[in-house]
């Protein structure tokens, strides 16, 4: 695979193009890549470290004192805080949706009201997610002004 | 609790036209040939009042789980028969058995119209973020 770079002056012109006759899946990788900004996050499954891409992520969780990543099969756990990891992918679709969850927006396939002014997001794994009263008005917020 | 205050004098609104409407419906149907005084007019806003307590008593930031939100749903469509009869009972003690199941079903069709246009503003709500999330999702499958 060929690939160019080329100098540019202005911020605003910087950009990653990707020509591909078809979108196969290393492509849709590297789409998926740039996407996140290549931003990963240290996480470990049976004592194995490794690094995991913040797209991959549906939502991160804190059960009791430990928090855990949640993709669309398996399930990682993060030795931080959650609000370390909140700061630490601040500027990604992460947004806190209850006290102890971090959704994924760009990972949200629909939203459906619930009782008492909640939400319930409909993960891509089909999962469901509670976006409490607390919460719903910032995760509203970053949909329809930010996203 | 601001936002939760909003909420309640929305609900307390609505109740108080719902009531002014099953009134008038109820006085058309079963007693139109009673006149009633200029006091009446406040009934509205008395019993909407009245039935609203409970949500006052139990405005709380608390998170419920959805079983026990439902539990206090039911308790307190309890508590605002309980109330509403109790009030109707005491102000004029000669109301008819059929006028209070009236009543009776009057404050449960409220109550449920009352959830029932919460949840479609609700619903509302989440349509349009739902239409954001499928534009954001094309946009970025487009790329």
């Amino acid at each position: 695979m060929k690939v160019s770079v080329e100098k540019v002056f202005r911020e605003e012109e910087e950009q990653v193009i990707l020509a591909c006759m078809e979108m196969t899946s290393d492509f849709q990788d590297i789409k998926e890549y740039v996407l996140a900004k290549g931003e990963k996050l240290v996480v470990y499954q049976e004592k194995n470290q490794m690094l995991l891409s913040l797209s991959e992520i549906l939502y991160i969780e804190a059960v009791g004192e430990r928090v855990f990543a949640y993709t669309k099969t398996e399930v990682y756990e993060i030795k931080l805080r959650l609000y370390e990891v909140e700061e630490r992918i601040s500027d990604s679709c992460f947004i806190r949706c209850s006290k102890s969850v971090l959704l994924n927006i760009r990972n949200v396939l629909s939203l459906r009201p619930a009782l008492n002014g909640r939400f319930l997001a409909t993960m891509t794994n089909r999962e469901e997610v509670m976006i409490s009263r607390q919460y719903a008005k910032a995760v509203k917020k970053v949909i329809m002004e930010e996203l | 609790m601001k936002e939760q205050l909003k909420k309640w004098f929305f609900s307390f609104v609505l109740v108080q036209n719902c009531i002014t409407l099953a009134m008038g419906l109820i006085g058309t149907v079963g007693i139109s040939e009673v006149r009633v005084p200029y006091f009446a007019f406040f009934l509205p806003t008395i019993f909407a009042f009245l039935s609203m307590l409970p949500d006052l008593v139990f405005l709380s930031k608390k998170e419920r789980a959805i079983n026990e939100t439902l539990i206090i749903k039911f308790v307190k469509l309890v508590i605002r028969e309980v109330i509403v009869l109790g009030a109707q009972k005491l102000m004029a003690p000669s109301t008819s058995t059929a006028l209070l199941i009236v009543l009776g079903i009057a404050v449960f069709c409220i109550v449920t119209l009352v959830n029932l246009i919460n949840w479609l503003f609700a619903k509302g709500e989440s349509d349009a973020m739902n239409q954001k999330l499928e534009a954001y999702r094309q946009q970025n499958s487009q790329l």
